[in-house]
């Protein structure tokens, strides 16, 4: 797979990862200083978030999500991981990371 | 009265325990203040897209509300609550923030690694015990080995309370909120969950009734 089609998967999955009900966000997996870098060697176009990589030609994808907090966080998880081999393929290794379970608290919906 | 708001001095990129801030951004608490303090504008990518500093964030608005709640509950009829109070709320957010260990969800394809990180587990319990009125959590430990599915686990919560019940009955619903959140959220096998509160704000019977 070239890297102009890992790219491609990648922000497909970065849409299908948002998609997903109980998904509130898609993060990068990465720590904040490989993402700027990812970024400076993407010439300052924003890349996408879920990490595609390739090993010994097996795909590896790497995901980051905020779920909300009125769903449970490991079904969203799983949902996650048959979302990304749906879309890369049955071989592909697949990590799914719960970085958020983000919840307002009903009395400060009004403030918010 | 003494201005219920954190102290916000402006602060360079932090140079914290790791030297590189809250989620490695180069943000520490008192900028994040600062830039919610300008309605997150100019946007920073860095610390909207990082999950740490979205999660303290929250928390900055999360104490904001409930101080100004407060001091309008003070300007009525309390003695005034002591800035300490905030800061002490405020007290280690930079660390509890942080994504921490990977705490694996099971399943059977080896190919597939599912995980929570224990800074989405502190903001489950942080979250389930705000939900119980007039309780705002301070700290929240994750006793014992999580990456080992089925270890036993035990919660630590430091918790300060506006006494609008007795503060039995308060630590048994944060207690229970937090039992439901964990056994919804993670696959953790908790033994105990230890309430702890720091700090007490008296509230009126009148001032309840409302």
């Amino acid at each position: 797979m070239s890297h102009a089609d890992l790219t491609a998967l990648a922000r497909t999955l970065d849409d299908a990862l948002a998609a997903l009900d109980g998904v509130i966000a898609v993060y990068s997996p990465d720590p904040a200083v490989a993402r700027a870098a990812r970024e400076l060697m993407a010439g300052g176009e924003a890349p996408a978030r879920t990490r595609v990589v390739t090993d010994d030609e097996r795909l590896v994808v790497r995901a980051a999500i905020g779920v909300d907090a009125r769903t449970a966080a490991p079904g969203i998880a799983r949902a996650a991981a048959r979302t990304i081999r749906e879309l890369a393929g049955g071989d592909a290794e697949v990590s799914v990371s719960v970085r958020r379970v983000a919840s307002i608290p009903p009395a400060l919906e009004s403030l918010t | 009265m003494t201005p219920l708001e954190p102290d916000r001095t402006p602060t360079p990129p932090a140079e914290d325990g790791d030297g590189d801030g809250i989620g490695a951004t180069g943000y520490d608490l008192a900028a994040l203040g600062e830039y919610l303090d300008r309605d997150c504008q100019p946007p920073i990518p860095a610390i909207d897209e990082s999950p740490e500093c979205q999660a303290a964030l929250d928390r900055l608005r999360r104490v904001r509300s409930l101080s100004r709640e407060l001091v309008d509950d003070d300007a009525r009829q309390q003695p005034p609550l002591p800035v300490e109070w905030v800061r002490g709320l405020l007290a280690g957010l930079e660390l509890d923030v942080r994504a921490g260990r990977d705490i694996p969800f099971g399943g059977d394809d080896p190919a597939t690694r599912l995980s929570i990180t224990e800074g989405a587990v502190r903001e489950v319990v942080r979250g389930a015990g705000d939900a119980v009125p007039g309780v705002l959590v301070g700290g929240v430990t994750l006793d014992g080995d999580v990456t080992t599915p089925g270890a036993a686990i035990g919660v630590e919560l430091r918790i300060s309370v506006a006494l609008v019940e007795p503060i039995p009955d308060i630590a048994e619903h944060v207690r229970a909120r937090v039992t439901t959140a964990l056994l919804s959220h993670t696959e953790l096998h908790v033994t105990r969950i230890d309430v702890t509160v720091d700090d007490v704000h008296v509230v009126s019977r009148e001032e309840t009734a409302r």
